[in-house]
């Protein structure tokens, strides 16, 4: 079983059978083997994803110039693409470079931590854990009521938020309790659970594919059989592993429209 | 930048593309919970699976009067366009 101590992440029992993996794959112990929950490697990840991201950016831009170096150029074209393609598109008018800060460090945040899962000896996505999901989620409900409330006064946002326009006065007392739901208490839900929900099944996909063929080719026995398959479910993780790369760059990006389509909500006058 | 077409002042936001899900789970989650709690209270067992077709039927309403709204909001956004176009790009940020 030489193959665990390379990986500790990869949780085959000493016994016979394949353990097949599951949620306790997302469960890391303490560095020290203490009760500090913030000093797991989930945790650590994250803190890593959020400095990469604040370094990429600070040297990037450090020394500024007209005719950009590559790294600059680089670094301007990633903040282009989030303020002329979500901020600008959905927020527009005056508003929307207020949020641009704020969108560019989500979709770079979340990015740089999804990716973290198809890094070798790092090889978990944060997100996987629903509890940052939740976090994240949480900051984004803050900021979109947060700026209509400060737009339009608490009673007329909740108005806005809650009374549909364009719909018979006689049916609102209906509808006004699913309004209230479905922007109000649905929308932080989904927003979390889509995040934490990919990154869970991708994460798991991908340590099935890599126990499993590992189990398969080293381990058991049987028919001929057994050897090819292993090889077939390696094949099928690195192709798994590219999926994932899609998966971590589009969680990021509908992670960041839909807060920038929840905030422009927010504003409008009425929607 | 300058070479992109003119873009509306307005952004075109207020089509949350996962709203749809929102009102019916919504809708269901409401009255259906209503409908069974009416049922328990009433000792009825057809009022909780009444409630989850009304409330879809509700939630099916919302999102076909948004749709309405924001293809409402298009049209118009569509028709002052040409003289907002050139405001937003005086407009645009410096780098």
């Amino acid at each position: 079983m030489t193959h665990v101590s390379l990986d500790g992440m990869v949780g085959i029992a000493a016994g016979n059978g394949f353990q097949s993996p599951g949620p306790s794959d997302f469960e890391f112990p303490d560095i020290f083997n203490g009760n500090q929950v913030l000093l797991a490697k989930s945790s650590l990840l994250l803190v890593l994803g959020g400095t990469v991201v604040a370094a990429f950016f600070l040297i990037t831009t450090r020394r500024m110039s007209i005719v950009p170096s590559k790294s600059q150029y680089f670094s301007e074209e990633a903040y282009g693409f989030v303020r002329n393609g979500i901020a600008q598109d959905i927020i527009g008018g005056r508003d929307y470079m207020r949020f641009v800060p704020l969108l560019t460090t989500m979709f770079f945040f979340i990015l740089v931590n999804n990716l973290f899962g198809l890094i070798p000896f790092l090889q978990f996505a944060p997100f996987s854990r629903a509890g940052f999901a939740y976090a994240l989620a949480a900051m984004v409900w803050v900021v979109y009521n947060g700026v209509g409330i400060a737009r339009h006064g608490f009673g007329a946002y909740l108005k806005l938020q809650t009374v549909p326009a364009g719909v018979p006065v006689w049916i609102l007392p209906l509808l006004v309790p699913l309004e209230f739901l479905s922007n109000l208490i649905i929308r932080p839900i989904t927003l979390s659970l889509r995040l934490f929900a990919n990154m869970f099944a991708g994460h798991l996909l991908l340590t099935l594919f890599a126990t499993g063929g590992a189990y398969l080719l080293f381990d058991a026995t049987g028919s001929f059989l057994v050897k090819p398959a292993g090889i077939l479910s390696f094949i099928l993780g690195i192709l798994v592993g590219f999926l994932e790369l899609i998966v971590s760059v589009l969680q990021a990006y509908v992670f960041t429209l839909l807060t920038a389509t929840y905030i422009q909500g927010s504003l409008a006058a009425e929607h | 930048m300058g070479t992109k077409a003119p873009r509306s002042d307005s952004g075109q936001g207020g089509a949350d593309p996962w709203a749809a899900f929102g009102y019916l789970v919504a809708g269901v989650g409401f009255y259906g919970l209503a409908g069974w709690a009416l049922g328990r209270w009433l000792h009825v067992d057809y009022l909780a699976p009444l409630g989850i077709v009304i409330g879809a039927a509700f939630g099916l309403y919302l999102v076909f009067a948004q749709l309405a709204r924001v293809s409402h909001h298009d049209s118009t956004d569509n028709s002052k366009g040409s003289d907002s176009s050139t405001d937003s790009d005086n407009r645009s940020p410096p780098d």
